[in-house]
Formats: C-alpha cells, sequence, structure tokens
C-alpha cells in the first residue's frame, strides 16, 4: 500500500467511531468519555518512530 | 518530526483538547516512546487494530502499522477535520492541523 491510492478517510461531520482501547500506562480510554472536549487522533506507525 | 511537534505545541493549544497518539504497538513499547520523548498526552495501544480500520488507517488485520493520520474530532463527537500525509508532507499535516485550531479558538 505504500505506493497506492490515498486513503480515504472518514468524511467531516461524520460520527466518529467510539473505541475502548489501553494507553501506554494501561488505562482504558473510550472516546465516549472524551465528549465535551475536542480529540486530536495522531496515528503514527511505531513507536520507534524519530519522534 | 510530528510527535515532538504536538508534545511542543499542545501546550498552546485549547485546554479543551485532549490528545492522543494511535499505534499498533505494544504498551511496553508506547511507554518507552513516551518516556523518551516526554509525550504528554496518552499514546493508545491499538493492538487488535479495530481503531486503525474504524479509522481508515490501516486496510485489514495484517497491516504492521497505521498510516500517519491525524483526525480532530469535535465536542459532540463528529469529525472535524481528518488529513493524511506522505512520508514528505509530515510537518506540514501537523502544522496545518495546529493551525486549524488556533483559527478555531480565536
Amino acid at each position: 500500500m505504500i505506493f497506492g491510492k490515498p486513503p480515504k478517510l472518514l468524511p467531516v461531520g461524520a460520527p466518529a467511531p467510539d473505541f475502548e482501547v489501553l494507553d501506554h500506562e494501561g488505562r482504558t480510554v473510550t472516546l465516549a468519555e472524551q465528549r465535551g472536549s475536542r480529540v486530536l487522533l495522531w496515528f503514527y506507525p511505531h513507536a520507534s518512530t524519530p519522534g | 518530526m510530528q510527535g515532538k511537534g504536538l508534545r511542543d505545541r499542545v501546550p498552546q493549544l485549547t485546554p479543551n483538547l485532549k490528545v492522543f497518539g494511535v499505534s499498533f504497538d505494544t504498551m511496553a513499547a508506547n511507554k518507552a516512546f513516551a518516556e523518551k520523548y516526554g509525550f504528554g498526552f496518552p499514546l493508545l495501544c491499538d493492538t487488535e487494530r479495530t481503531m486503525g480500520l474504524a479509522y481508515h488507517a490501516a486496510d485489514d488485520l495484517e497491516a504492521r502499522a497505521p498510516r500517519r493520520i491525524t483526525y480532530i474530532i469535535d465536542a459532540e463527537g463528529l469529525i472535524e477535520s481528518a488529513e493524511a500525509v506522505s512520508l514528505f508532507g509530515i510537518k506540514a499535516n501537523v502544522n496545518a492541523s495546529i493551525a486549524r485550531l488556533k483559527g478555531h479558538d480565536t
């Protein structure tokens, strides 16, 4: 997929899919509990990525 | 440079913004990454790739890593912006996101 067509992203205005996942400290994080705050999700390839 | 850029600039952003990094890495790998760079925000360990699939950062469960994508979600839970970048556009991507945030708040 490296040279494939650009990914089709979620459209602006669409409901953001809820999630429930552990963070790096082992805390459970859900999108639902962030309601009332704006959220920035930064997807990155690997934890070894140069910062 | 995206992660460090976020780390350094997030404090200037609105307090009503929560930042999360997302990768498919283990908790241990992300913990080391967070400590190395002093990220002030949580790194989510999407080892099952459910977030990656839901947010179109990966095409299938076999994906080794998510694509570099930045989403902003508004306070009601709707997608406010979505940006994907090539390897050459990483810095522009996060700068554009931050510029949009600043514009939103002023």
